[in-house]
């Protein structure tokens, strides 16, 4: 196994470490480039460097990450060129866990997604004052709909580049709201439970209690892996979920799964769905956990905000005619704050 | 204001504030002696992390009293509410605690509402018994965000909490903080404080190391009472207000104005607080579009944007 793994950017001070990023990486250079650079010192604002690293998690193909490349951006970045050949991410994620540092691990699926200036600062903050929270970015697309219907409305790889480059979200990261629209993890806004979240924080320890990505996952691109790893995680009582309502992970064109052609998306979605139920013996239903959201709302990220309050209205009025419970899974009696704190003191 | 204060004292209380105890915060009454102070019995009943402390003052300002309860406090961070007759949703004081673990020092305010349809600007003993009826009728004890149904937007924060709030009537920040800003000035010695609360809220806000957060999802009701918004002599209240403008401008040398710094949110959105929150959006969204046409900074008092 042809593992690099150093940090490419000097050695790191362990005691200010506070979060390890892990990007899972696989044929997508361009938009992996620009996910790394999202997450570097450079682009991310109000942290030091020295308080998170980045894991970069890519099994070996024709088309690999230059470290050089990954060298020279600013950041505490360790890249993996892993010698493995199976088509599913899980061993991928469990390595990255394995070799993470911080108390607090990020966890990126999809290296093809940029993330928001204030994330990292965003993220430390709240895992600090809240050890067991659950942190997620919402996701969104780039481009004006979900990408799954991209290719047969013209938009390619080619359309991408010229829109980012038109934004200028190197200079303005929040710019990519303003080309953007939900994606179908959580289509209905925020306030709507999530399905899954591709940028989402949780405590080290509790994603090894919980077994690390379940091998059981084995077709292309791990299938629901990153929506059992999510349910799992938000199922937990003392997971306070927290949406950080002003950023985002940004979803960039590739041959992913639910990206490429999508004649047989139907077919490709219906084999996850068993997939999933043979391991965990029931088909997938999202987490109904309340969130608590936090952070600066960027002007062009107010329409989201929005939009998902409208369709949180209009779900709490159809719960309630219903007569069902909106945050069934929240437990009950609801955790003291001190309770929560208890263990960290 | 004994029926005003004693629902603003339950929802301080333990049993209204949900996921912290009585351990986590204290609340300090403190009342100039008047013909109609809190009765015996309610201040026997108070919670045990709740103490009474019964002022002799002479004077028609309740600065005095907030600097006596600021030497009383024991808490590294205190919450102002200035005007007893604001009741509270019940997360305020876990969301505040929390805002205290996430940054140093923070300002954490709570947008404001008014109980009914309509501001309170014109009192009279039968709105305030509408008002009491409607207390009673929405069960606000059981579920305290039922209080957002059935209330309006403070004239502190009209257009919601994207614009510049003018005033916050409940508001925390650390004891640091607070004697940095002189405490209580005494400056403001008119009725009510007179715009002492305006002039709180931005000389905390232009502390720009300092995060300034608020809860969206939670809020400050104020109930009617003859304070002196509120209050029922419309002629008095323009020469009252109009003293209270020119205290606040003779004391900022006429340079005072709302505090314009973005806004970090914290908490859970109640269903209740939705609305509210919609309104906020499409205020702020006009808003920076305004801004963004005169090719101004929504926030300019924001570290780093003069």
């Amino acid at each position: 196994m042809n593992i690099l793994g150093q940090t490419m950017q000097g050695p790191i001070k362990m005691s200010a470490l506070k979060l390890s990023v892990i990007v899972i990486v696989y044929k997508m250079k361009r938009q992996a480039m620009n996910t790394l650079y999202s997450l570097s010192a450079e682009h991310q604002t109000n942290c030091s460097q020295e308080e998170y690293e980045v894991l970069i998690m890519e099994n070996n193909s024709t088309d690999n990450l230059d470290p050089e490349a990954i060298a020279s951006l600013n950041g505490n970045f360790r890249y993996f060129l892993r010698d493995e050949n199976h088509p599913t991410p899980v061993y991928a994620i469990n390595h990255g866990i394995e070799e993470s540092q911080a108390k607090h691990l990020c966890l990126m699926i999809d290296g093809a997604r940029m993330v928001t200036p204030g994330l990292i600062s965003q993220t430390i903050n709240m895992i600090s004052a809240l050890p067991s929270a659950l942190v997620c970015a919402p996701g969104y697309h780039l481009g004006k709909q979900d990408q799954k219907f991209h290719l047969s409305s013209g938009y390619d790889e080619k359309t991408e580049t010229q829109l980012l480059d038109e934004l200028r979200w190197k200079e303005n990261g929040y710019a990519l709201f303003e080309a953007s629209c939900f994606s179908g993890a959580n289509s209905h806004g925020f306030f709507h439970p999530l399905m899954e979240s591709n940028c989402m924080t949780c405590r080290k320890s509790s994603l090894v209690a919980a077994g690390g990505a379940h091998t059981g996952f084995q077709t292309p691109g791990g299938g629901s892996v990153n929506l059992d790893i999510y349910r799992n995680q938000a199922l937990l009582p003392e997971s306070q979920l927290v949406i950080l309502a002003g950023e985002g992970s940004f979803h960039q064109f590739h041959g992913g799964v639910t990206t490429a052609d999508a004649g047989d998306l139907e077919d490709v979605l219906a084999s996850h769905r068993e997939e999933l139920k043979s391991i965990r013996g029931d088909y997938y239903s999202a987490a109904l956990r309340e969130p608590i959201i936090y952070g600066e709302i960027p002007r062009a990220a107010h329409a989201f905000l929005r939009e998902s309050s409208i369709r949180a209205t209009k779900r709490y009025s159809r719960f309630k005619s219903q007569k069902n419970a909106p945050w069934k899974d929240d437990p009950k009696p609801p955790t003291l704050l001190s309770e929560l704190l208890k263990d960290y003191e | 204001m004994p029926r005003q204060l004693e629902n603003t004292l339950y929802s301080l209380s333990p049993e209204h504030q949900q996921n912290v105890t009585e351990d986590d915060y204290e609340v300090i009454i403190v009342e100039n002696r008047s013909s109609n102070t809190l009765s015996k019995a309610s201040i026997e009943k108070l919670p045990k992390n709740f103490r009474y402390i019964l002022r002799e003052e002479c004077g028609v300002s309740p600065v005095p009293a907030l600097n006596q309860g600021f030497a009383e406090s024991r808490g590294e961070t205190i919450g102002i509410m200035l005007d007893g007759a604001r009741m509270l949703t019940p997360r305020v004081i876990e969301h505040t605690l929390s805002c205290n673990r996430m940054f140093k020092n923070p300002i954490v305010a709570v947008p404001a509402y008014h109980i009914g349809e309509h501001e309170h600007e014109n009192y009279n003993t039968g709105r305030e018994k509408e008002e009491q009826e409607l207390l009673k009728a929405i069960s606000w004890k059981k579920d305290g965000y039922e209080l957002l149904k059935h209330a309006c937007s403070s004239i502190a924060n009209p257009r919601g909490y994207f614009h510049p709030l003018m005033e916050c009537n409940a508001l925390f920040c650390s004891r640091e903080s607070f004697k940095g800003i002189s405490a209580g000035n005494g400056v403001f010695n008119l009725l009510g404080g007179g715009s002492y609360n305006l002039h709180l809220y931005r000389s905390l806000g232009l502390n720009t190391d300092q995060a300034l957060v608020i809860l969206p999802g939670e809020g400050s009701f104020h109930q009617f009472h003859g304070g002196v918004t509120t209050s029922k002599n419309q002629e008095n209240r323009a020469t009252l207000l109009t003293q209270f403008n020119e205290q606040l401008n003779s004391h900022w040398g006429g340079q005072y104005k709302a505090l314009a710094r973005e806004p970090i949110l914290f908490g859970n959105i109640p269903e209740q607080a939705h609305p509210f929150m919609q309104t906020a959006c499409d205020n702020g969204m006009k808003r920076f579009h305004r801004f963004e046409r005169f090719d101004e900074h929504p926030w300019p008092d924001d570290a780093g944007t003069n």
